[in-house]
């Protein structure tokens, strides 16, 4: 009877995610530009992709992308909803408009945010230079100022998530423990510090890991704002599964490295959930 | 406890630091509109002003001329709105199996399911697309809608509400004689509509949002979903801007609506999810 | 040590009375129960000694002193919350001494106050788990054990033993009673159970939408209430009211019987409504009764040393006779009683004396 009721669910997952990770798995130990057969080659993608100096530049990018982006994120979602948490009226409204940026596809931002961001006429440079800064930065064409602007959109994009979901954190903390503490002479921040920020761990908790795993997938930002450029300044890890597989035609090579990013999500996952119990603490 | 003379200096920086962040938040979307809106001259006029003097609605018109952007959207609502119908059912059918009914190996494949919320999509992409190509559904709606039919956070979310369904009321329709069709259909869906409506909100507006699976199963352009005729628009038309902004407006409307009208659900299933993410 | 000073202490949310009003006096030492149905505003009273709500108008003092703008840690008081309110994330030694360290309290002196605060409640060996690993009675006194470390001048205890079954609730009524007696601290005690409150109070305020119906001691109150509401308050079967009107010599009740009523200060004119207010064990064997009430039996419960029997009065008013022993099976039942025990209220349930 039940098998019924898992039927369609069963022959979809299997198809469209169990079968294909052992797939991605299998391809990743080929050489195959779809015209001709698989080869197999063991291990080779992998050591390539070692080897591979464009690779690496990749994984640097994509390291600094989450280590800018994660934190800020992190801090400013926790910071605004603390403050959104004192608010009496007009949350509701208030956190709409906080949110209206994640539900917004990230090709729409990336668009218009490249035309914030444009040199000549872009409204950020416009702002830099009322402010008295004479050479405002290139931004989308300059490597050195690239990244940076893609990170300033994944904040502006991505804060409004962590915020909501800090804000339902806070909203579950019980008023009552406040009450104790106030009497215990815990008051502001020694409040926010031994009350609020441990009782907040959960959510704290798993803020932290999807912001972290969702940073990892970073790629339509790239697509549209800066097409991995210049000269890679901004190629990211799931940009370079996308040029690899479908500009390139190196399957196995894009499933190698699609393999570590398997790998790199598995791991912060499971590193994470060891340490939990370290600082989580669950009421 | 709130003494409003101590707090009221902290209250009016909490509250400045506030509209900063609405204002930042909300203003690249009143600079999309206002360059939507524009004429070329005033476009390349430096320093840039938000205000339009002389409003241009032409834009608009051009961005269905100069690409199918029509077909797009209608493509867009047809594979967004199957996809969200299709999550329903499917997530639904299997929540009710883990959250009602007793069968071995339950828990097993509930973990299974869990797990596949920590495999990237990116990873699963090219073996998908080989399975899609293989069956030949390439530039088909089928090959858009199939891969996302199932997810393994909706039938979580599903779950975790069904759960709450008190046991003595469908343990009370078994004794009335209900199939469990039966109790499905007319116990636990309607009693579970929140969390389906905070599903189907969620899954539109991730659909809706979708890139990077169209963009490597559809070469047509009849075939082309809103935000691949979006991005087909900036590499035809990179700099100009209007255009562009009123693609972006357009593509954006729909969620923006859907996001509005629902989202004391949306988020309420976000949080409900304190597990796995979009 | 310190007494506590209620003078015309008011409460509004948004323009909302709740509280109208509240003038009392808590006499050092004391133990004082808020005693009233839900909605009363007695919690709220005992928040706003605690600090945790405002004060809309009048004044509240503790120890002499004002305290209406003083910050809820620095009052001397310690409260006891009916959710126990512990920090889930601390362990019970950690919550017991939360509030010491947070005033900066050295470390070794902690470790002894807690040490000495466990030791008196018994869960020295509870110290290192968390409240999720505590039974609500462990955690109850837990939440008792981090008000006595904190040596406060006034416990505060909100409903404490609402949570708990009725076994446990009366073994830590017990504990509470005795906690009293070894500290002689003032304590005021919120609840809306009449047993808790007359069990445990020197003095009892009860009360009824926002207003204080009568303040005193237990048995004061119990055979001398002010009113018919603090009359049927206190009391468990609950007291019997029968209605009548003045007449010449006595009161007649709805059936025509007259019975006396004992002398009365303020004699009312004839024709007035009156409420006659009669308690269960008046009816049970007075030595010599003087007066009597013939009543139809509904239904007669035994409770093997007494019995309850429930009886329809002349105006078909449910009343309750307490019995010694076991009551005879019986359709009717002539209760005696003392005219001397009669209560009598007039139309607005005030006492007449």
């Amino acid at each position: 009877m039940a098998w019924l009721f898992l039927l369609p669910s069963l022959v979809l997952f299997l198809l469209f995610t169990g079968l294909p990770v052992v797939a991605a798995l299998v391809i990743s130990f080929t050489q195959w530009d779809l015209f001709n057969p698989p080869q197999f080659v063991g291990l080779q993608n992998y050591t390539s992709l070692f080897n591979d100096r464009i690779f690496g530049q990749v994984m640097g990018n994509t390291g600094l992308y989450v280590l800018a982006s994660v934190p800020i994120q992190i801090v400013l979602g926790l910071l605004f909803a603390l403050g959104l948490n004192r608010v009496i009226h007009g949350k509701t409204v208030l956190r709409i408009a906080y949110f209206l940026p994640v539900v917004t596809s990230t090709i729409a931002a990336a668009l218009v945010w490249s035309w914030l961001f444009n040199t000549n006429f872009g409204v950020v440079n416009a702002l830099l230079s009322a402010v008295g800064i004479a050479e405002p930065p290139k931004w989308l064409s300059s490597s050195k100022w690239a990244m940076p602007a893609v990170i300033i959109v994944s904040v502006w994009q991505n804060l409004g998530n962590g915020m909501v979901l800090f804000l339902a954190g806070l909203q579950n903390i019980r008023q009552d423990v406040y009450d104790a503490a106030a009497l215990d002479a815990a008051r502001g921040w020694k409040r926010l510090w031994f009350i609020t920020l441990p009782l907040l761990s959960p959510t704290t908790f798993f803020v932290l890991i999807i912001t972290l795993i969702g940073s990892f997938q970073v790629f339509e930002l790239v697509f549209i704002m800066t097409n991995a450029g210049p000269a890679n300044a901004t190629n990211t890890l799931v940009f370079y599964i996308y040029q690899n597989g479908f500009q390139f035609y190196q399957m196995g090579y894009a499933s190698a490295a699609a393999m570590i990013l398997f790998a790199i999500v598995l791991f912060i996952t499971l590193v994470q959930y060891r340490l939990q119990n370290r600082w989580v603490h669950y009421g | 406890m709130a003494r409003p003379t101590r707090h009221s200096a902290w209250d009016w920086v909490i509250f400045i630091a506030l509209l900063a962040g609405v204002i930042i938040t909300c203003a690249p979307f009143a600079w999309m509109i206002s360059t939507a809106i524009k004429p070329n001259a005033e476009v390349f006029r430096f320093p840039p002003t938000l205000w339009v003097e002389a409003p241009l609605w032409d834009n608009f018109l051009r961005v269905f001329t100069v690409i199918p952007f029509g077909r797009a959207f209608a493509n867009s609502l047809m594979v967004t709105g199957a996809i969200t119908i299709l999550q329903l059912i499917v997530c639904s059918m299997a929540a009710y199996a883990f959250a009602c009914l007793q069968f071995r190996g339950r828990e097993v494949l509930f973990l299974i399911y869990l797990a596949a919320l920590m495999v990237p999509s990116q990873v699963t992409l090219i073996p998908n697309f080989l399975v899609v190509r293989n069956l030949g559904w390439i530039d088909t709606y089928q090959g858009l809608i199939l891969p996302f039919a199932f997810s393994s956070f909706g039938t979580f979310l599903l779950r975790q509400y069904f759960k709450t369904i008190p046991r003595e009321l469908i343990e009370a329709s078994r004794l009335d004689g209900c199939s469990h069709w039966r109790i499905y259909l007319f116990i636990v869906l309607p009693l579970g509509k929140p969390a389906l409506a905070a599903l189907a909100i969620f899954a539109f507006v991730s659909q809706w949002n979708n890139f990077l699976w169209p963009l490597i199963t559809t070469t047509k352009p009849e075939m082309q979903t809103v935000q691949i005729a979006l991005s087909t628009l900036q590499g035809q038309f990179n700099t100009d801007w209007p255009l562009l902004m009123a693609g972006s407006v357009l593509a954006t409307m729909p969620v923006l609506a859907v996001f509005i009208l629902g989202n004391k659900a949306f988020i309420s299933g976000l949080t409900a999810g304190s597990f796995g993410g979009k | 040590m310190a007494d506590v000073q209620l003078s015309g202490v008011q409460k509004a949310y948004e323009g909302h009375r709740v509280l109208h009003g509240i003038d009392l006096a808590i006499e050092d030492g004391a133990f004082c129960v808020f005693v009233g149905p839900s909605g009363c505003g007695k919690s709220t009273l005992l928040r706003m000694i605690a600090g945790l709500e405002e004060v809309t108008a009048g004044v509240i003092s503790i120890g002499g002193a004002e305290v209406n703008d003083t910050d809820p840690a620095d009052r001397g008081v310690a409260m006891v919350f009916q959710s126990y309110a512990l920090y889930p994330h601390m362990n019970v030694a950690e919550n017991m001494g939360f509030g010491l360290r947070m005033t900066g309290t050295p470390r070794a002196e902690i470790d002894r106050r807690v040490s000495a605060a466990a030791e008196t409640l018994r869960i020295g060996e509870l110290l290192r788990r968390r409240p999720a690993q505590l039974s609500g009675g462990q955690r109850q006194r837990v939440a008792i054990g981090r008000a006595i470390t904190r040596r406060p001048e006034v416990f505060l205890f909100d409903e404490p033993l609402s949570n708990l079954d009725a076994e446990l609730r009366v073994q830590m009524r017990v504990e509470i009673a005795k906690l009293h007696k070894s500290l002689g601290n003032t304590m005021i005690y919120v609840t809306h159970d009449q047993t808790e409150a007359m069990t445990l109070a020197d003095k009892i305020v009860v009360m009824r939408a926002g207003r204080v119906e009568q303040a005193g001691k237990p048995l004061d109150l119990y055979v001398d209430p002010d009113n018919a509401f603090v009359a049927g308050f206190l009391g468990s079967p609950r007291m019997n009211f029968l209605s009548a009107t003045v007449s010449n010599g006595g009161a007649t009740l709805s059936d025509g019987q007259i019975i006396a009523l004992p002398p009365l200060f303020a004699s009312p004119t004839p024709g007035t409504a009156l409420s006659i207010g009669l308690r269960p064990e008046h009816f049970s064997q007075p030595s010599e009764p003087d007066a009597w009430l013939d009543l139809k039996v509904d239904v007669t419960e035994h409770l093997g040393g007494t019995s309850f029997v429930y009886a329809r009065g002349p105006g078909g008013e449910e009343v309750i006779i307490e019995q010694r022993g076991a009551a005879p099976e019986q359709d009717q039942i002539r209760a005696g009683f003392r005219v001397a025990d009669v209560l009598v209220f007039d139309a607005d349930g005030q006492r007449i004396r």
